[in-house]
């Protein structure tokens, strides 16, 4: 994955598992991560958020291991304070002000200069013009960036955010995604979870996706796209004459099947390397002009409804 | 509805129904109507029906309680009346319809502590209201459908009581039809007095329980709030009644149980006890009570006014 | 019939003006509601429903005054907030059945307009238990069904996938779009999510700091631009320099091949010089813009090759 092959892992769990009474929340999951981000997907009580909370330390693991720079968090508080949070539910006091709150956080970590990395937090997360007003009448979103700068005041190594676009607008979408780009970017390892695959893919092509408390996939989406052979690769196609070009492929051994629709064309092939070696020439033999070609089913979306479902 | 089945397919061998979705084409009622429609649901919640048994408990055992003297009287209806013959029993010490809520008035706070927050917080709670105002009723309508569901409900209460007792009294006479007909005129009064009770405690426990969206603070809230405004004003006026001071009698008119009490003698034209001399005539808490009514209601519709939905 | 209009439409909450002198009309159809977090669109929704009553100017819903015709409003209006409103202790049927009836239904139309209503949103067995056990796809489908009970004419959704995983968010917005072409009521989709509001809305209305930013139909922002996209597996320097040579203005974008579509003939080169060059193609498309542009302080006038 993301790790470089001489460091250890940043974040590593080896058959971590976690249950509450029968519940079997997270399921022996094993998988390690280092600098850069990574995206957590799945379905609504997969364990997504129960993960998040073994790496914060606030579960220890039922069984297995949950190492986070080396250190166990359930049981090491001295990592705390280079792990950041940002949970789910709204976890800010009202009455503080944005600048009190992150500086509140500030002090919990024991940061020496908590007025000054404060206000270096809430310019990152764009919030200085609101700083001085009582969280309590901040919008959602503006709730959320307060939580970010809460969460990475005192610079921490490791950052794991639990759903963290909820409730914002595209443009502070945008501007905490360029954020998290540039921490991944200065070396730091990112981990959130998301609903929003549209959102996910933007940010990076890294994904774990947890179904059921198991682990499912890990890894770059297109390369687990590739590994999924048992489900043929869809293309769809537009052209000058459709039925023509549906004829011609069909006869190509590369191809398994080819749909016509009103004004496509879906070809679907076992064989994606083979087929698009011969699309181009297929369609001049054929005589027909392409005016799209395009992989019908190569989307984070895809992938992830596939492994959901399987 | 309709009957006749919208066809999708259709030959001499069979069809296939359209199930598609169907615009309503039908009747549309006005606000009178949903705010009757929050009345009769919000009436049966307070007895808990449409809900799980447990929430019978409550309102059914705290209105048994408060009708119990009166059943009790009623039961040994037989029993009583020869004991009043032999001159053992003074009538003057049974419950009476005038007598009935000053003694028993306990039984009555205790049935709005349990169920008036049950009317309105949970819509607060669950935050419902805007589904509510977003509909063809007003806040005015929810606040007042509300407030008339608790007063009918408390109506009840007090009315099987005193309906207890009138069967009663037709047992133990001698000649039931003449005894209906005599009966009955010192009975009437105990409609409008209780009219005006119910009316008068539903709105200050309605009032005071829609400032909290949790029914266990409103529950104690409620409470705390009668137990204040029902003993204190009594205790100081015991003192200054004691020490001579004249300005204490005005206090009892705000104490909830005692002041309609004292209502209630005005519509039975009952002399007040000598214990409580007053240069408050009976008159005056009926008007109390009247005002505390518009006071109350005022606030539940100032609330639902201002209510963020 | 015009389905929203508001002329001057101002909401001053003194320290914020969510609303600042909006103007805006729209014609019925599926229309995506975006906007700055907080202040303006959800004001905007809750002052058409009149649960806010506005500083000044005016605004109609269905050609029916805000101030004067409020509750004519609400009859023919179906709304599905944002938060959670549901309370846990009753079923979904008999929830549903009720607030029809609050609606101005008569008791038997209420209760078959509940269990017809339940059907399409896709709730079954479910119905029955209490909506404190349902997950959050099945509560916000009872959310919709409130909303539908009554048969409205106009749907206005607060965030209708909020808390739903891609395949409950795939069903709502289905379900959505169905209800705005099938079954022909007028939606108003309030919704962060650009990717949503491309998939299921035809018409965009972009508020921004109260003012209007935008309002347009959505095929507006999403139009093609001139520029062809060509990816291929490997060889995209020799496909550029190929085309180049043919004469079209190409430029390499790592494995991907952007030109100027100035001529149907390009397409036909594409496939030839692909074909010769023996390269795998991945990918043959018409450069779109994207809603999300518009929100991009950087935003471009429009695509082009330089």
């Amino acid at each position: 994955m993301t790790i470089a092959p001489a460091q250890a892992p940043v974040i590593e769990l080896v058959n971590a598992a976690r249950w509450y009474g029968n519940v079997v929340a997270v399921n022996d999951i094993t998988f390690s991560l280092g600098p850069g981000i990574t995206g957590l997907l799945g379905p609504n009580g997969a364990g997504k958020t129960t993960l998040l909370h073994m790496l914060a330390g606030f579960l220890a693991p039922s069984a297995g291991t949950v190492r986070v720079l080396g250190l166990s968090p359930s049981r090491d508080p001295s990592v705390y304070r280079r792990i950041g949070l940002v949970p789910e539910r709204e976890s800010v006091y009202g009455f503080l002000t944005g600048f009190e709150y992150v500086r509140f956080n500030a002090r919990l970590q024991g940061m020496r200069d908590a007025d000054a990395a404060s206000r270096v937090a809430i310019e990152r997360v764009g919030l200085q013009d609101a700083a001085d007003r009582a969280i309590g009448t901040y919008s959602k979103g503006m709730r959320q960036r307060a939580k970010v700068a809460g969460a990475l005041v005192h610079d921490p190594q490791v950052l794991l955010l639990d759903e963290p676009f909820n409730g914002m607008d595209p443009r502070q979408r945008l501007a905490m995604m360029d954020l998290l780009g540039e921490m991944a970017a200065a070396g730091r390892t990112i981990l959130f979870s998301s609903h929003i695959l549209e959102e996910v893919e933007r940010i990076g092509t890294e994904i774990l996706v947890i179904v059921a408390g198991r682990l499912a996939a890990s890894g770059d989406f297109r390369a687990i796209r590739a590994l999924m052979t048992d489900r043929p690769h869809m293309i769809t196609i537009r052209s000058s004459d459709d039925r023509k070009l549906a004829v011609t492929l069909m006869s190509d051994p590369a191809v398994f099947a080819v749909t016509l629709h009103d004004s496509e064309l879906a070809v679907q092939t076992a064989h994606l390397s083979a087929f698009r070696r011969i699309i181009a020439t297929a369609s001049r033999t054929a005589g027909v002009r392409l005016t799209e070609v395009s992989p019908a089913d190569e989307s984070l979306e895809s992938v992830f409804d596939y492994l959901v479902h399987r | 509805m309709s009957t006749d089945n919208r066809v999708a397919a259709s030959s001499p061998a069979g069809s296939i129904y359209d199930l598609g979705y169907r615009h309503y084409e039908g009747k549309r009622r006005g606000h009178w109507f949903a705010a009757w429609s929050l009345y009769v649901d919000s009436l049966r919640g307070i007895w808990g029906f449409g809900r799980p048994m447990s929430a019978k408990a409550a309102p059914f055992i705290l209105a048994g309680l408060y009708a119990l003297p009166a059943v009790v009287v009623l039961a040994f209806s037989s029993t009583i009346s020869k004991s009043i013959a032999t001159g053992e029993t003074n009538p003057l010490d049974l419950p009476n319809y005038a007598n009935y809520f000053g003694g028993i008035g306990t039984f009555i706070v205790l049935f709005l502590v349990a169920q008036a927050p049950e009317v309105v917080c949970r819509d607060q709670r669950y935050q419902v209201l805007p589904l509510y105002f977003t509909r063809a009723m007003g806040r005015f309508d929810y606040a007042m459908a509300r407030l008339l569901s608790l007063a009918t409900a408390l109506f009840l209460v007090l009315m099987v009581p005193m309906i207890a007792l009138f069967i009663g009294d037709i047992l133990m006479s001698a000649d039931a039809f003449k005894a209906i007909g005599n009966e009955l005129p010192k009975a009437l009064p105990t409609i409008p007095s209780n009219l005006l009770i119910a009316a008068s405690t539903a709105s200050i426990a309605l009032a005071l329980s829609s400032y909290s969206p949790r029914r266990a603070y409103a529950a104690v809230g409620l409470l705390a709030y009668f137990l204040l405004v029902e003993f204190v004003p009594l205790v100081i006026y015991g003192i200054g009644h004691e020490a001579g001071a004249k300005w204490v009698d005005y206090l009892p008119l705000i104490t909830p149980i005692t002041g309609l009490s004292r209502a209630t003698d005005w519509f039975f034209g009952a002399p007040i006890p000598s214990d409580f001399s007053s240069s408050v005539g009976a008159g005056a808490y009926v008007l109390a009570g009247f005002v505390s009514t518009l006071l109350f209601t005022g606030i539940l519709v100032w609330r639902y006014r201002r209510i963020a939905a | 019939m015009t389905l929203i209009e508001t002329r001057s439409l101002t909401k001053d909450y003194g320290r914020v003006k969510a609303l600042d002198r909006l103007d805006l009309g729209v014609e019925p159809g599926i229309i995506g509601l975006v906007g700055a977090n907080g202040a303006g669109k959800s004001t905007l929704l809750k002052i058409l429903l009149g649960l806010i009553p506005p500083t000044a100017g005016s605004a109609s819903v269905l050609g029916l005054d805000i101030v004067g015709d409020a509750r004519e409003i609400r009859k023919v209006v179906g709304y599905m907030p944002e938060h959670d409103c549901l309370p846990p202790d009753v079923g979904a049927t008999e929830f549903v059945t009720h607030m029809a009836r609050i609606s101005g239904l008569p008791r038997t139309a209420a209760r078959e307009r509940t269990a017809e209503v339940l059907r399409h949103v896709g709730l079954y067995e479910e119905r029955y238990r209490q909506i404190g056990g349902y997950s959050t796809g099945m509560k916000q489908r009872v959310k919709l069904a409130q909303a539908l009970a009554h048969d409205p004419k106009l749907l206005l959704l607060d965030e209708p996938t909020n808390g739903l995983d891609p395949s409950g968010r795939d069903e709502m917005l289905d379900l959505i779009k169905r209800t705005g072409t099938e079954f022909g009521i007028s939606v108003v989709v309030a919704s962060h999510l650009l990717g949503e509001i491309e998939q299921v809305c035809t018409y965009l209305l972009a508020i921004d700091a109260g003012h209007l930013l935008q309002s347009a139909p959505i095929s507006t922002f999403t139009q093609r631009t001139p520029v062809l996209a060509v990816e291929v597996e490997e060889g995209a320097d020799r496909l550029a320099a190929a085309l180049a040579g043919r004469g079209f203005k190409a430029r390499q974008d790592e494995a991907c091949v952007l030109l100027a579509l100035d001529d149907e003939s390009l397409y036909d080169a594409v496939r030839d010089t692909v074909a010769e060059l023996g390269l795998p193609l991945v990918r043959i498309q018409q450069e779109r813009r994207r809603l999300e542009e518009i929100f991009r302080d950087d935003a471009p006038a429009a695509g082009g090759v330089q």
